[in-house]
């Protein structure tokens, strides 16, 4: 060590490294600040109920009583609940016939907004306003307008001689309320996200095509649909994410019924909660969710980028 | 199509298509288009708003007007004790107050603390970055819904149950706002950050006078969906609070049934009316702030 000591370039190597540890360790310090903040809240608001969802998954007992150790026992109950497998087929009906439809109608929506040369923005507008309506509004509104007697689609039904259709009662009539509800609520932000992704892809591709002879569904198919395809898979998989945690529209609308016609995944855990007071196997059914809803997301992103050489970073 | 270059151009007229029906052979095929984007168009933002004007119109009436049959379209006979009776016999401008003071606290504090987060992911290394950023990248994915029951306990151990802080804190954690704020920053040209580190700024400063006037676009469309969100969400403050005097505009309205004795339809489709019209007023509020942008642009991921 002393040679090492002694030997002047070594010094000033040693010196080096040292400021140069201490330089790094400055940097995370401060980039650690500015996180401060929101990691307080993020680790108190969302890391730690986590935690405990996860523990009170392999506890029985509910909020009042003693919570007792149960093992695996919530879980076993899961697998053998056949309201789950009906919860489950629900959300993954509900996401399998609401994504297609909002994005179909998205991408026209997109197309025309684009095409359209005046009053592009109060039709942006137009298109947009569902989105702003509160919640519970927009729900309300929703029941207006399928009531039995005054509702807009059963005076239709009343003029046409059919008996009015009872929408909250019926299964059929009751899920297609919950997709009509969210797509009506859902393509105001879709088809303005994708007209902006539309108007981002360079002019000079579609001069291009139609020198070539293409017409406007061929440049639609060539020019537009691969230029957005990455934000348009992004956006798919944000959609098909919110819409397997399908939740405050069902519980205002349906509540989950008629006999558990509407019930998903997330409505399920909600009333297993708090309305039969099972907290523990409450949690079992949101984490299996989650677990779900990772595996499936994971699946998806690793599509994706197989697929389309997708950056890391858009994701 | 925007990008075809030989779209022949009409004179504007400032109107509506109507320059374009003048009749002129030639461009007949590309009326004819024309008009079937128009009329798609009208008839989707027709979809969109028409529920809205449907309850708008039983909002004005009474429920004689609104059982009759065949119905009126307009409300005959027109009355506006729905709107004097909701604000005089329910609190409905406390509800808005309570929303409102919750909506914008939320706001200014999350565009505070995701943008100095999404900076520091963006523009600074440090040890854990990875792992900080997967953690919060998984959270996505987490439905509210199941985060509920523990965030009573937190809130009720924290001493802030039933308290305007159980309605402003716990959502907070929702970190969207950072990966938008994280790309957008991302963004922004290398030289602009390291031109303000050689002329001997700090990272703060450079946060501070450097990033932030950079991206208020992107400030203010997290700032209007925060808000948007916020004035919308109904179960957390069903479940993190109990006293009237806290309840938000949603709670509120959910109250509103019309089994109850003192609400009618008519009262209930004035208050989605009002609540409606005062979030758009908001909206249209943030969205001035943009000159020359647009929430469009900058809503890519």
């Amino acid at each position: 060590m002393a040679t090492i000591a002694s030997n002047p370039d070594a010094v000033e190597l040693r010196e080096l490294s040292r400021a140069r540890r201490r330089y790094l360790l400055r940097r995370s310090l401060t980039a650690w600040a500015f996180l401060l903040p929101e990691v307080v809240v993020f680790v108190i608001f969302m890391l730690v109920p986590v935690g405990w969802v996860i523990r009170q998954s392999f506890l029985s007992g509910g909020v009042l009583s003693p919570a007792r150790w149960a093992g695996l026992a919530n879980w076993k109950q899961a697998v053998h609940d056949p309201m789950v497998v009906q919860a489950a087929e629900n959300t993954v009906l509900f996401t399998a016939i609401i994504v297609p439809i909002i994005f179909t109608l998205s991408i026209a929506a997109a197309s025309a907004l684009r095409a359209v040369k005046r009053g592009g923005a109060p039709l942006r507008a137009a298109i947009y306003f569902p989105q702003l309506i509160p919640s519970v509004a927009a729900a309300q509104i929703w029941l207006f307008m399928i009531h039995p007697d005054f509702g807009v689609l059963n005076v239709v039904n009343r003029a046409l001689h059919h008996p009015p259709i009872d929408f909250v009662g019926q299964p059929h009539p009751a899920f297609s309320l919950v997709v009509m509800f969210e797509v009506w609520r859902g393509i105001g932000y879709w088809s303005l996200f994708i007209l902006a992704a539309m108007l981002a892809v360079p002019t000079n591709q579609y001069e291009a095509a139609t020198l070539d002879g293409a017409g406007p569904l061929r440049r639609f198919w060539h020019v537009t649909l691969p230029g957005i395809q990455s934000p348009l898979t992004v956006a798919v998989l944000l959609s098909a994410i919110s819409a397997l945690q399908i939740f405050d529209s069902i519980y205002i609308l349906t509540n989950g019924g008629p006999n558990g016609a509407t019930q998903s995944i997330v409505t399920y855990m909600f009333q297993t909660v708090f309305q039969t007071g099972e907290v523990g196997y409450g949690a079992v059914l949101g984490l299996t969710f989650l677990i779900l809803i990772i595996v499936l997301t994971a699946g998806l992103v690793l599509f994706v980028r197989r697929r389309n050489r997708l950056q890391a970073e858009t994701l | 199509m925007a990008g075809d270059s030989k779209r022949l151009r009409f004179p504007r007229y400032g109107g509506w298509p109507l320059a374009e029906l003048v009749p002129q052979p030639a461009f007949g095929r590309r009326l004819y288009k024309g008009t079937g984007v128009a009329l798609a168009l009208a008839v989707l933002s027709a979809v969109a708003v028409g529920p809205f004007f449907y309850v708008l119109s039983i909002s004005f009436r009474n429920s004689i007007g609104l059982f009759n049959y065949p119905p009126h379209w307009l409300p005959v006979p027109f009355i506006v004790s729905n709107y004097t009776r909701l604000v005089t016999q329910f609190p409905f401008w406390r509800w808005i107050g309570n929303t409102l003071l919750v909506a914008t606290s939320v706001t200014l504090i999350k565009v505070v603390i995701d943008s100095m987060a999404g900076y520091a992911f963006a523009k600074l290394e440090f040890a854990g970055r990875r792992i900080a950023f997967g953690v919060i990248l998984l959270t996505l994915m987490v439905p509210q819904a199941m985060l509920l029951i523990p965030l009573f306990f937190i809130v009720r151990d924290l001493g802030i149950y039933d308290t305007y802080w159980a309605l402003i804190l716990p959502p907070l954690a929702n970190p969207i706002g950072v990966f938008m704020l994280r790309s957008i920053i991302r963004g922004l040209p290398k030289d602009v950050d390291n031109a303000a580190r050689v002329d001997n700024c700090n990272e703060f400063q450079i946060y501070r006078h450097v990033v932030l006037p950079l991206i208020k676009p992107g400030l203010v469309v997290v700032a209007t969906i925060t808000f948007v969100a916020q004035f919308s969400s109904f179960v957390w403050p069903l479940v993190g609070t109990q006293s009237a005097n806290l309840q938000v505009l949603t709670v509120g309205l959910a109250s509103l049934n019309p089994d109850r004795a003192s609400v009618s339809y008519g009262l209930i489709a004035a208050a989605s009316v009002l609540s409606t019209a005062i979030i758009t007023v908001v909206f249209l509020m943030l969205q001035s702030q943009f000159k020359g942008t647009s929430l469009l642009g900058a809503l890519k991921g």
